[in-house]
């Protein structure tokens, strides 16, 4: 019986640790290997139609989703956004891009977004991207952060490494420190 | 006996010559905005970051009652509220006792509660010093009086902003839309009022200041916004503010118009965005167009009417020419007729918004206050904005402030008021009417019409 016992919770230690990958700094990460972000076509904030896979292509991508009204959560994450693209600032649009997807195409138009992110500075290597409301909902459903409700919308953010195919989620508005050392460590091994 | 008085007097005395708002207070609460430079630390690893994108109002609303948003609680922080003489449980489970002056400075500063427990990292640590922080204390001691202006037991004050009387057509104008209003406000009146509050309208030309308003309703069908965050508005007409929760708007301006009839045009001919393109800014070129290879173009009309002409020779030419959208139809329209390909228009308001029931009402209410029927557009647009306001006053009830007043308007969804297409707002959205009836020009025995856009 109590062989049984520690049979279990050996299991349900080793399922845990297989979605959660470490703790730090009260920061959750959670492995999403299995993601495949829907291949749409999307328009930046220069209203140019970009192909979303293009933008990832071969890169390091950190993603979080944002709209423009949005008052509570948005400034954080995009103040986060331009803190840690001047952490990263030498890989800046070369092996580190950042992606911020709105969650409202309908009122979030390329200038909108434009406007929004010029809040945080001059942010090379960060791009916003919105577009069709359809093809929008297809990308946010296929990175599993889809909300019927914009104002619900999702706080995390996405880690993603193009070239070995790993995924990981995490708290958008908590620490940073954790995505820069996560970052740094897929540099390390490439 | 006189000492007796004034020491019963002596409280309010003060608090009447107190002003209602302190604009260093309230710039920092509303807007984020201080002369000297402040930052704010955000999160667990406390990133300096500039007082301006943090203000209070982002997360905590403009009359202080807090809001949700993608899972996060930003708490009531009304003064009552915080400082109630009880232990208080916030909806992580957090306790704390009640708020003073200086416990609540340290919270902003530093991100501790009443009982010494560490702030959620959501909230930002404000970075300020004296005289800026007592001044925003002061400002969160007063955002509850500035809650209840304008009400009393008997009386709600609204602040009518009527067309500006400079000019001919807004002197016309408001001389229909005033005796109109004042017919609206008499009718509810002799029913009662709203839970015997009776409506006292004040009417203007100009910007009001909030001091004994509740709440203003601007008629005057321009897209400039009032400039005080704190004055609770419902405006016919105007931009949809990004940062003024006390704003509210029905119908969209020209910009929005156009951007829906170009969505909607995109969705009926299965377009690209890039085919379609904006002609707006080639008004003061040589009438040439960059891409001629697009299968529409947005035309706002009659503005560019020197160009128009020679582009529309130049599409007839085409071998596939293409469709043409209009900002709206004008007395130009037949400069289209011609054209081989369709062309559409948009419009954010039409006679065909106007319900039974609306139409029932107007026309009793012109009857039995013997009004004009003339400018019927504005009048309804006029009446579809009043009713909005009265329908949040009635739904709201007796427990009316700012507050409640709002949250009643959050839950209007496609809101009936018989004047106008369906109403919605919510908490990020303080537009009403986000819609709009697209027409597409048909030529019937050599008369102009605008029909359906034909199925494609």
């Amino acid at each position: 019986m109590y062989l049984k016992i520690k049979q279990y919770c050996c299991l349900i230690i080793l399922i845990c640790s297989i979605n959660l990958v470490f703790a730090n700094n009260n920061t959750q990460i959670y492995n999403q290997s299995s993601l495949q972000a829907a291949d749409v076509y999307v328009l930046n904030q220069d209203n140019q139609k970009v192909r979303f896979h293009d933008l990832m292509q071969n890169k390091l991508v950190v993603i979080n989703f944002i709209f423009t009204s949005c008052e509570v959560s948005c400034p954080t994450l995009g103040y986060h956004f331009s803190f840690l693209a001047n952490e990263m600032s030498e890989y800046m649009g070369k092996e580190l891009q950042l992606i911020s997807v709105s969650v409202d195409p309908n009122v979030d138009s390329p200038a909108r977004l434009k406007a929004w992110s010029e809040n945080f500075g001059d942010v090379p290597g960060w791009v916003q991207v919105t577009g069709e409301t359809n093809q929008i909902e297809a990308l946010l459903k296929s990175l599993q952060v889809y909300s019927a409700d914009k104002t619900e919308h999702s706080s995390l953010v996405l880690l993603g490494n193009q070239i070995s195919g790993e995924w990981l989620r995490m708290e958008g508005l908590s620490s940073i420190s954790a995505q820069v050392q996560q970052l740094k460590q897929w540099l390390k091994e490439r | 006996m006189i000492r007796l008085l004034l020491l019963f007097l002596w409280p309010n005395i003060l608090l009447a010559q107190q002003p209602i708002t302190d604009k260093i207070g309230a710039a920092i609460y509303q807007q984020g905005q201080l002369n000297t430079t402040v930052k704010v630390l955000i999160g667990p690893d406390a990133i300096p970051a500039p007082l301006k994108l943090f203000a209070c109002t982002n997360c905590h609303g403009e009359s202080g009652v807090g809001k949700q948003e993608a899972g996060i609680t930003a708490p009531d922080i009304r003064w009552s509220q915080l400082t109630k003489p009880y232990q208080f449980t916030s909806i992580d489970g957090r306790q704390r006792g009640p708020y003073n002056r200086a416990l609540l400075a340290r919270a902003i500063t530093n991100g501790i509660d009443a009982s010494g427990n560490q702030l959620n990292h959501h909230m930002p640590r404000y970075q300020l010093v004296d005289p800026a922080l007592n001044k925003l204390l002061d400002y969160l001691e007063q955002l509850e009086h500035l809650n209840n202006a304008g009400i009393a037991d008997d009386y709600i004050n609204i602040s009518i902003l009527l067309p500006d009387i400079n000019s001919a057509e807004g002197q016309a104008l408001s001389a229909i839309l005033k005796p109109l209003i004042k017919a609206y406000f008499d009718q509810i009146n002799r029913q009662g009022g709203i839970y015997n509050r009776l409506l006292q309208a004040h009417y203007s030309h100009q910007q009001v200041t909030p001091e004994d308003i509740f709440a203003v309703l601007d008629l005057r069908f321009q897209t400039s916004n009032l400039s005080s965050p704190t004055i609770l508005t419902i405006a016919a007409y105007g931009e949809e503010s990004s940062n003024n929760q006390h704003h509210y708007t029905l119908y969209p301006t020209p910009e929005k118009t156009k951007q829906i009839l170009i969505d909607a045009i995109y969705h009926h001919l299965a377009l690209a965005p890039d085919q379609i393109i904006d002609l707006e800014a080639h008004t003061n070129d040589n009438c040439s167009i960059i891409n001629n290879k697009a299968s529409a173009f947005f035309i706002s009309s009659p503005n560019n009417s020197q160009c128009i002409q020679q582009w529309l020779t130049t599409w007839r030419q085409h071998p596939s020419p293409p469709s043409l959208l209009l900002a709206n139809p004008s007395a130009q329209d037949y400069l289209f007729k011609q054209h081989p390909s369709p062309v559409y228009t948009i419009l954010p308001m039409s006679l065909q918004d106007i319900s039974l029931r609306g139409q029932r009402n107007y026309q009793q209410l012109t009857r039995d206050y013997s009004l004009s029927q003339q400018q019927i557009i504005f009048q309804f647009m006029t009446l579809a904005s009043a009713e909005t306001m009265i329908s949040a006053l009635q739904q709201t009830g007796r427990n009316l402030n700012h507050a409640t007043f709002i949250k009643t308007l959050h839950n209007f969804y496609e809101f009936d008021s018989g004047f106008s297409s369906p109403i919605t707002f919510g908490v990020n959205r303080r537009l009403g009417i986000q819609s709009g009836r697209v027409k597409q020009l048909k030529v019937i025995n050599d008369q102009i019409k605008w029909g359906l856009p034909e199925q494609k």
